[in-house]
């Protein structure tokens, strides 16, 4: 599988090189965006890494073009500690994961296992919904992509009748499970909703990194946040 | 030349001169490329024009086994090491090419380079053929393998490409540079009149007909040849078809075929199963006797059979693709696939009595026999994963169904190992699913592999530590459990090389993991396995290059260049930067350090050595800090952390730590290094990291400590630190942390303990010549040395002293200078300045004073202003300082000299007064403790330092009295170089610009007449070294200070005339009347006249 990886520090795309060489990719490596987009355009790779701060064209605009281009490659954006905003703009553009610098193991595995899930799913899965109660507690799984558009969907699983005898959410993530600014939006509204009405809320399978976004975003202060096994 | 891979026999082929035209107009061009459909010529247009090479040809048939580049590389290599043989050279680095130790990248570039160091070790052109290049998959490995030798070209070796269809290499970029011609289809045609060529002779066919063949062909040879086989049946034109080409080839054939008899229609259906007709093969399977005749008979009439010599002596043949595809057709149209898979698997059976495994596959594999196929794999597999040739292992297993591998754990195992390294995660799985059914059964061997090679896996996709030591500690367990027994050595030897990389790269574990790797090494050797003994050698180099235990590693690497063809193999030569790198560092000469980091880098990214790059970034860091870069050493250091964060794995994050307090202690900001090393410590345990990591951070601890003012705790951390460098006799730590020690008790007022150590520090420096400390500050080390100075205690190492301090910079050694007269009782100081006076000496810029034409001061390379001398009398006092022989000269006479007429009170304040402005010129801001240093006066007694001060008329004359000594000692040659010397010395009059000065005017002429006379010496010496150019030149030269010297003359008459140039001679004579006659008003002497009449009269 074809790996790029976009960064304007040349130790860092060294070390990427040589860990995910090791890992079985065929890697290749920019050391800026105009050069990764013309090399993405040549070897079409599946995953692409970039950082978000570049000189020139930034992670960003990398995402935002590889998007246009139609190829369907999994990018992942490298974030700098507390680039939440960046962060998630990238989701908006439907950036399959990111991560954070200095990247840690267990982040950089599970956004690559969640890049390979993602690239078995079909390309706008859409957002899907499903409930199950048994006694006080709701499990709720949510699949596809959540957006402000998927409101009466994901809202609609909370309507006050459904809530009567409830007295915890769990709402359990699928592994292709993405989101976007909106979407965060409204999962905070759901949540807030819930507390209110003293309905404790649990996350559960989240991906390493979404951890980190909803950690980012006050989620963790509402509900109770579980990540997802570490992959081996 | 005959070699192993011979060119395609050429049977009575038409000479294509056209073509031939071509290739040797394009022949400079590195590869050649030849393009055309089957049955084009193209074979045996390369063969015919090849056939007049001069150098030797390699022809490579290329086929499906050769998409993997283990055994496309192997091929080449023998071929190419057969040619070197022959030419008597043993090729470098035999072609082998190890297995990867520490790197991910698995073949490609270690092929190439394998092939580039072979290649280079030719001494004269090679030309190879690598024909059927369209049997390769592009995508293959092999198929890569040839496109990088394209692109690289090697300087003596030209390639021919024979292909059916266009390559997928970057053709215009070869192209541009001038790295390929092409051949085409088109070029290949036949001409008419190459046609008429073809049917030379052939009477049955007129020139119309000719022309007619050459429409219908167009120019295609396969067609030629039909059309020539079908006259000779049917001996008439009308029935060919308008068009001929490869696609009516089956048609074609197929009238031809038909009229062949029945027993040799079939020899050749039957035969066309095999890739190549062995005739022994033939004769016991198939037409006992008669096989050769057929083929002969049909390779005669050209019918699409080419004979290949073989090194058997036996002839071997193959049939053209086209006609053999035909021929399988046939095969299974009239006889069925299970005859097809029957007589494969009957074949496949012979090769395997004849213990060729490989083409017995080849069959087997054709027939599906896949009972046959499993019990080659897995008696033949691990031979395959110890050689490295893993994708023809893996096209085996790929053909066998999924469920065959998945309940047998050899296949299981065999198949993970196929996709070694590039697997990634899923080869743990595999590996502890092939473990367990191992474990099951029990089979000792597999669990021995497969545990070695679960490690490996782990340690390279960086899985946590605790995972790593466990399957460590099982496979100590397994080679426990067997111990004693002498059964698997390979598997044991490998299983313990890979605990080793284990405990070295995953678990941070040095000193087991070198213990592991002494065991492979042992057990290697004891069976006689140099590949294992080499991979367990370069891991447990590793190792001490992770301990920073670089005299091991520096051991090691020695033993290893001998083991790899000189060291060429990557890890090797990574390994021995990073050796290297170290110790350049060591010696200062970062320079050098920078080269070898740059190659590290390379080769670490070329071939995916991971673990060496940690210790690469930690070299580079180190670099930077010696080289002031601070800043970018903590970048560095910060990336190591990264890099150690990425790994989870915390060995260097110490090491990163450690970087960032020497950083901050050699840039004095003493509470962040002792911030960053209290972390440092923290890391870097002394149970797992090895004890070197531990000591070196205390050792910094100490000296940061020392530098914050703590010298309790720094004496603690040295001494621990100082036992266990002098444990492991690492010299130059020693005597880093004896130099803190040796300050240390000089700063508490311990002196007899401050000499210890320094003496101690001193001794090791001295008997290792280091120049450079990497831990102590150039400060440090000069305030030491003063110490030893002060103490009376430098002797021993006094030269050595010197030559460090010459290397600091003046300005550092004039600071410590006072920082030792700061601490010097007040009793005390005049002694010490006394015994510092020599060494601040030499820290001021030395005077020359030149005397002989232009009076000049230099200081330096600088001449020094006179202006600053306030007035002339400075510099008259000066003049008559060197005048009078520079040393302990009385006041009374430099005052007679300039002021004869003042009184003696006036004269003395004359003297006083422009003495100071003499000195303060020469030497504007003295050290108020050392005084003035070039102009000495004590006692009444005025001299000019002899060591900073230099006088070019004392010069002068003592390189005279040398020149003359040496002649009188008859050392004539080394005479004269004084002689010029001296002679060079003198540019002018002595004080030529002080005409009047009497008391100078007497010195003046006595060193014009010393300078006559060196230079007639010098001239006469030349003559009785026969030596009459220089001579002559002497003598003119001489003529031009002083044109009345009547001795020059006379000498250079005779030596003209001595020469046969008497009108010269004669010339000069008249010359000699004309001048005494302008100058003097007198004539030549008597001497003078009698040679010129003695010339005269000649």
């Amino acid at each position: 599988m074809k790996i790029l990886v976009i960064d304007d520090e040349k130790p860092t795309l060294s070390m990427f090189k040589l860990f995910l060489t090791a890992y079985g990719y065929e890697v290749y490596t920019a050391q800026d965006g105009e050069r990764g987009l013309v090399l993405f355009n040549e070897i079409c790779p599946e995953i692409v890494f970039t950082d978000i701060r570049m000189p020139g064209i930034d992670g960003l605009e990398v995402l935002r073009r590889i998007r246009e281009s139609g190829i369907a490659s999994q990018v992942i954006i490298i974030t700098g500690h507390g680039d939440m905003e960046k962060a998630v703009e990238a989701l908006d553009l439907d950036a399959s994961d990111f991560i954070n610098k200095p990247v840690e193991r267990q982040a950089l595995n599970s956004a690559l296992a969640r890049a390979e899930k993602r690239k078995q799913l079909p390309l706008d899965p859409g957002f899907e919904c499903s409930g199950k109660q048994q006694e006080g507690n709701l499990s709720v799984f949510l699949k596809g992509k959540l957006t402000a558009s998927a409101r009466d969907v994901f809202s609609g699983k909370f309507n006050p009748g459904v809530l009567n005898d409830v007295e915890q959410v769990c709402l359990i993530l699928d592994d292709g499970f993405s989101i976007d600014r909106s979407g965060i939006s409204l999962l905070t509204e759901v949540i807030q909703g819930l507390r209110q009405k003293h309905i404790r809320v649990f996350m559960e399978n989240l991906s390493y990194n979404y951890a980190r976004v909803f950690q980012m975003a006050g989620i963790d202060k509402i509900a109770v946040l579980k990540e997802a096994l570490p992959e081996e | 030349m005959t070699t192993p891979y011979p060119s395609p026999h050429i049977f009575d082929a038409v000479k294509r001169q056209r073509l031939f035209d071509l290739l040797n107009e394009n022949y400079q061009q590195r590869n050649i490329l030849v393009i055309g459909q089957a049955a084009q010529g193209k074979t045996t247009l390369v063969a015919s024009y090849l056939e007049a090479a001069p150098e030797p040809v390699l022809w490579f048939q290329l086929s499906r086994d050769d998409n993997d580049q283990a055994l496309l590389f192997e091929r080449l290599v023998n071929g190419i090491t057969g040619i070197c043989r022959q030419n008597r050279r043993e090729p470098e680095g035999g072609g082998r090419v190890p297995n990867s130790i520490l790197g991910t990248e698995q073949g490609l570039q270690r092929h190439l380079e394998g092939l580039s160091i072979v290649l280079q070790s030719m001494s004269s052109p090679l030309t190879i053929v690598l024909d059927d290049l369209e049997s390769m998959d592009e995508m293959s490995s092999g198929f890569q393998l040839i496109n990088e030798i394209l692109s690289n070209g090697f300087k003596l070796l030209k390639i021919f490409l024979v292909s059916r269809r266009m390559p997928g290499f970057n053709i215009p970029r070869l192209k541009l540079d001038h790295k390929v011609f092409i051949l085409n289809n088109d070029d290949l045609a036949f001409t008419l009149d190459e046609t008429r060529l073809f049917f030379a002779g052939d009477k049955r066919v007129s020139s119309g007909d000719i022309e007619k063949i050459h429409h219908i062909t167009d120019g295609w040879a396969g067609g030629l040849t039909l059309v020539s086989e079908s006259l000779r049946r049917f001996k008439r034109m009308n029935h060919l078809p308008d068009r001929l080409s490869s696609e009516v080839f089956d048609f074609f054939s197929q009238e031809i075929y038909q009229t062949l008899p029945d027993r040799i229609s079939q020899f050749l259906i039957q035969t066309s199963v095999l890739d190549t007709i062995d005739l022994e093969i033939v004769d016991r399977l198939f037409e006992p006797g008669h096989g050769l005749e057929i083929l002969v008979e049909l390779e005669r009439r050209n019918l699409f059979v080419q004979r290949i010599d073989s090194d058997t002596g036996r002839p071997k043949f193959k049939y053209h693709n086209l006609f053999r595809e035909f021929l399988l057709q046939d095969l299974l149209k009239t006889s069925g696939s299970s005859a097809y898979k029957s007589l494969n698997q009957k074949i496949g059976q012979f090769f395997w009595e004849k213990k060729d495994h490989e083409q017995a596959m080849n069959y087997f594999l054709e027939a599906k026999a896949f009972p046959d196929i499993v019990r080659i794999i897995k008696i033949k597999g691990t031979d395959y994963i110890i050689s490295g040739k893993l994708s023809g292992l893996e096209k085996w297993i790929s053909r066998l169904p999924e469920d065959t591998i998945q309940n047998d754990p050899w296949l299981i195992f065999l198949s993970t190992m196929t996709q070694r390294i590039k697997g990634g995660k899923k080869n743990i799985r595999r590996l502890e699913t092939a473990f367990s059914l191992f474990e099951q059964i029990p089979d000792i061997r597999g669990m021995l592999l497969s545990a070695g090679y679960l490690i490996e896996a782990a340690v390279f996709i960086r899985q946590p530590s605790p995972m790593i030591l466990e399957w460590n500690q099982k496979g100590e367990a397994l080679l426990q459990k067997i111990s004693g027994k002498k059964q698997y050595a390979w598997a044991r030897a490998l299983l313990w090389q890979q605990i080793g990389l284990g405990y070295i790269a995953g678990d941070g574990n040095i000193p087991k993991g070198v213990s592991a790797c002494r065991n492979a090494v042992l057990l290697g050797r004891h069976i006689n396995n140099s590949d294992l003994v080499l991979n367990a050698s370069i891991t447990m180099t590793f190792g001490y290059v992770q301990a920073g235990d670089f005299v091991n590693a520096r051991q090691m690497l020695s033993k290893i260049k001998h083991m790899t063809g000189e060291g060429r193999n990557p890890e090797y030569r990574a390994l021995k930067s990073m050796v290297d790198i170290d110790f350049a560092l060591k010696n200062g000469r970062f320079d050098e350090a920078g080269e070898c980091l740059a190659r590290s880098e390379a080769d670490i990214e070329k071939f995916g050595l991971i673990f060496l790059y940690p210790g690469f970034v930690e070299a580079k860091a180190l670099h930077q800090i010696y080289t002031g870069q601070f800043d970018e050493a903590r970048q560095t250091a910060d990336h190591l952390n990264d890099f150690s964060i990425l790994e989870g794995n915390d060995f260097y994050r110490g090491i990163s730590h450690r970087i960032k307090a020497l950083s901050f202690l050699q840039e004095k900001r003493f509470t962040s290094a002792s911030r960053e090393i209290q972390k440092a410590l923290k890391e870097l345990d002394q149970a797992r990291k090895g004890d070197i990591h531990h000591f070196l951070a205390k050792q910094m601890e100490g000296l940061i400590s020392f530098s914050n003012n703590n010298p309790d705790e720094a004496r603690r951390s040295l001494v621990s630190a100082l036992g266990y460098f002098e444990s492991i006799a690492s010299d130059l730590s020693c005597a880093e942390t004896c130099f803190a020690l040796g300050l240390l008790f000089w700063e508490t007022k311990d002196t007899q303990q401050a000499m210890h150590y320094l003496n101690r520090a001193f001794e090791k420096s001295f008997a290792g010549a280091y120049l450079f400390f990497p831990l102590i500050s150039r400060e440090t080390l000069i305030q030491c040395a003063f110490l030893l100075v002060i103490y009376h205690e430098i002797r021993p190492f006094e030269s050595y002293v010197l030559s460090l301090l010459d290397l600091c910079d003046p300005k550092q050694v004039r600071e410590q200078i006072d920082w030792i007269l700061a601490r010097t009782e007040k009793a005390q100081t005049e002694r010490v300045i006394e015994i510092l006076r020599p060494y601040y000496k030499r820290l001021l810029p030395g005077i020359r004073i030149e005397t002989l034409g232009k009076f000049n001061i230099f200081c330096g390379n600088k001449i020094l202003d006179k202006k600053a001398f306030e007035g002339s009398r400075p510099l008259l006092l000066l003049k008559s300082i060197v005048l009078h022989g520079s040393r302990d000269i009385p006041k009374e006479i430099l005052i007679d000299d300039i002021w004869p007429d003042a009184t003696a009170k006036a004269g003395d304040k004359n003297f006083k007064i422009n003495l100071h402005r003499l000195r303060k010129a020469i030497e504007p801001s003295p050290k108020k403790e050392f005084g003035y240093s070039y102009i000495l006066h004590r006692a009444g007694l005025i001299s000019l330092d002899p060591q900073l001060v230099v006088v070019d008329a004392d010069e002068f004359i003592a390189f005279g009295a040398r020149a003359m000594a040496l002649e009188r000692d008859n050392r004539p040659d080394t005479a004269l170089e004084f002689y010029t010397r001296a002679v060079g010395m003198y540019k002018g009059d002595y004080f030529c610009e002080e005409p009047y000065m009497e008391w100078i005017s007497r010195k003046r002429d006595l060193f014009r007449i010393k300078f006559m006379e060196l230079v007639q010496k010098k001239a006469m010496l030349h003559e009785d070294l026969d030596e009459i150019d220089r001579a002559i030149e002497t003598w003119n030269f001489i003529l031009s200070v002083d044109p009345c010297f009547e001795t020059a003359y006379q000498n250079l008459m005779i030596l003209h005339a001595d020469t046969g140039r008497q009108k010269k001679a004669l010339d000069t004579f008249e010359q000699c009347r004309r001048v005494l006659e302008k100058e003097m008003g007198s004539g030549p002497d008597k001497e003078t006249l009698f040679i010129y009449e003695q010339i005269k009269s000649r």
